[in-house]
């Protein structure tokens, strides 16, 4: 009972200390004055008007979106069949996959902008400022997770000994991949791929050197917002955080849905 | 011409040699096991006829088709994987249809075929539900269905029953016999157990380091081992060389190493009767373990140990440190060497 109780203490230090940044900046975004007392003295929710009824708010959102969700998308197919053949067929080259999936985390994020700037400014691939820049950094950002999920989710389920078993039952390999290896590697890589897009959501040093104003999203757009209101940005940091929130558990629930269909047809 | 023809078969890894320059044939309608301790090559030679593995050199042929340049899918082979494999994002129903679905059997076909599959293997109550909500023996056995389903000429297993307990291996060994034996399909069973590869063959080849040391019916293996191996692999034979019988029972037998199976040793408390053609021993009791409806007894026979097994039956109790007297009869005596 005694170590219970522990138990319960030690989750509420932990839940209290994560939250209150969260709780402090929610209550700011809703106070009005508060300057000399705990708790603010009076509340109002004219922030959360001025940021809904701000059109660049909701374009910079959709375009956060839009573009986290494009480069997760976009890793995702390009990764899975790699990394798949890699594991599979092609061993031998498995270490210069992992040597490229460790250069992105021993670069700072400013000497990788730089570089991309100087590189794609000029040349044949002119697309320096441009939001096609943006998806191709934000590729490389998330890739390492990518490659480290997928080559997980392909071991657990033991991918060989599925594919051999598919292959010898009249599958070819693409039917084998598509019917067996997908669906039972979908569910773990569904868990990174939120994590990455939520890396991507609240990405701002190569957003900011890449394209800047050009392509506004809710991190650039909470940039230029700073010197304006702490209120404001409290308010743009909060809606950030439920967006998130949402797409987290519309994500894990659609996850259930998808495990629980056949789950149901037991009885 | 033989069902399945394997001649001059041959598999390295990395400079080792797997499988060496191997030959044999396979009626059909066979049940034929590969038997051997883990390591011998056997789950290779496996791999090999299933095509799931490339092979060096020789070649495979199944109903008179040379096969081994083919891939798995075109080699008409069903197969049972030690750890199942089943696809665990389908139904018991799916995975069982899953080759046909491949074969572009047209659904009602596939309904009827799969139904009769699942009566097959006694797994119908369980058709919607999903691979991680049925047990090891269920599993089992939908994995033999699926193999079963796409009417394969050959049907491998690779030890399809060591991940399972002792009490539903047993079980599921006879009905796997039976479903053989009513399909008559030809089949190769890799195992390292000799329970199951003595009860359930037609044929048994014992495996020793890539090469076939013994091929032939469970009794033959059984009472006639060719060599070392092979009787050391199966029973607890006593393994005597002819200066080793010269010295405990004064006869002199023909050849260099004799095997004894323990069970032909008769164990006395008196005199035994007067008999021709045996050996006769006399042996200081070590020890007595009961094997069910078995009794072991270890003995020391001048320095030599020996085991004998004798029915489970009071008569048969002795005491340790008892003096006895062995009978084993000649005809018995296999000679290796």
């Amino acid at each position: 009972m005694r170590r219970k109780l522990m138990h319960y203490i030690a989750a509420a230090i932990i839940l209290i200390y994560l939250s209150i940044p969260l709780a402090v900046t929610f209550l700011y975004s809703i106070a009005q004055k508060w300057q000399s007392s705990v708790l603010p003295e009076s509340y109002t929710i004219a922030w959360y008007q001025a940021v809904l009824s701000d059109i660049r708010f909701w374009n910079a959102l959709g375009r956060s979106f839009f573009i986290s969700i494009a480069s997760v998308i976009l890793c995702l197919a390009v990764m899975i069949p790699t990394v798949f053949i890699i594991t599979m067929y092609l061993k031998k080259y498995e270490k210069y996959i992992e040597i490229i999936s460790i250069i992105p985390f021993s670069i700072p994020g400013v000497v990788y902008a730089v570089g991309l700037i100087r590189i794609y400014s000029k040349g044949p691939v002119n697309i320096g400022g441009t939001v096609w820049i943006l998806l191709g950094a934000f590729f490389i950002v998330v890739m390492p997770y990518m490659y480290q999920a997928v080559r997980n989710c392909l071991m657990t389920i033991d991918a060989r000994q599925l594919m051999e078993a598919a292959e010898l039952l009249n599958a070819t390999k693409l039917q084998a991949f598509v019917h067996v290896i997908l669906p039972n590697i979908m569910k773990g890589i569904t868990v990174s791929a939120l994590l990455a897009f939520s890396l991507l959501f609240g990405e701002f040093v190569l957003t900011n050197i890449l394209v800047g104003g050009a392509f506004e999203t809710v991190q650039i757009y909470l940039f230029t917002k700073q010197n304006f209101s702490g209120h404001l940005c409290s308010a743009i940091v909060i809606m950030y955080f439920i967006c998130v929130l949402v797409l987290s558990l519309l994500t894990t629930t659609a996850n259930k849905l998808i495990s629980g269909r056949s789950r149901g047809g037991i009885q | 011409m033989s069902y399945v023809t394997v001649e001059k078969l041959s598999k390295s890894f990395k400079g080792n040699k797997i499988i060496d320059n191997l030959d044999f044939t396979i009626e059909k309608g066979e049940f034929v096991t590969l038997l051997g301790p883990s390591g011998c090559g056997k789950s290779t030679l496996l791999r090999c006829i299933a095509g799931l593995e490339q092979i060096d050199g020789g070649e495979i042929c199944i109903d008179g088709k040379e096969v081994s340049r083919l891939g798995p899918r075109d080699r008409g082979i069903g197969m049972v994987f030690q750890s199942y494999a089943l696809f665990p994002n389908m139904t018991v129903r799916e995975n069982i249809g899953f080759g046909l679905k491949m074969k572009r059997v047209n659904e009602r076909e596939r309904r009827e075929k799969v139904d009769a599959m699942m009566e097959l293997v006694d797994i119908a109550d369980k058709a919607e539900a999903r691979i991680q909500e049925i047990s090891g023996g269920q599993q089992q056995r939908v994995a033999l269905a699926r193999a079963l389903a796409v009417e394969p000429k050959i049907l491998l297993l690779d030890e399809p029953l060591s991940a399972l307990d002792a009490k539903i291996r047993k079980s599921l060994r006879l009905q796997l016999r039976n479903i053989q034996k009513q399909l008559k399909i030809t089949t190769v069973f890799v195992t390292h157990d000799q329970e199951e590869a003595l009860t359930m063959s037609d044929r048994i080849f014992v495996f020793d380091k890539g090469r076939i040391s013994q091929m032939g019916t469970p009794a033959d293996i059984y009472s006639l081992p060719q060599n070392e191996f092979v009787a050391g692999f199966i029973g607890n034979y006593n393994m005597l060389t002819s200066d080793d019988v010269e010295e405990i029972s004064g006869a002199r037998l023909e050849g260099e190493l004799f095997a004894i199976r323990p069970e032909v040793i008769s164990v006395y408390g008196e005199a035994p009767p007067e008999k021709g053609g045996v050996l006769h021993l006399r042996g200081i009791v070590e020890d007595t373990v009961v094997l069910g409806s078995i009794l072991r007894c270890y003995l020391d026979v001048k320095n030599r140990k020996i085991v004998a097994d004798m029915l489970n039956r009071e008569e048969n109790y002795f005491e340790k440190g008892e003096e006895v007297q062995l009978l084993i009869s000649q005809k018995e005596i296999s000679r290796i060497r």
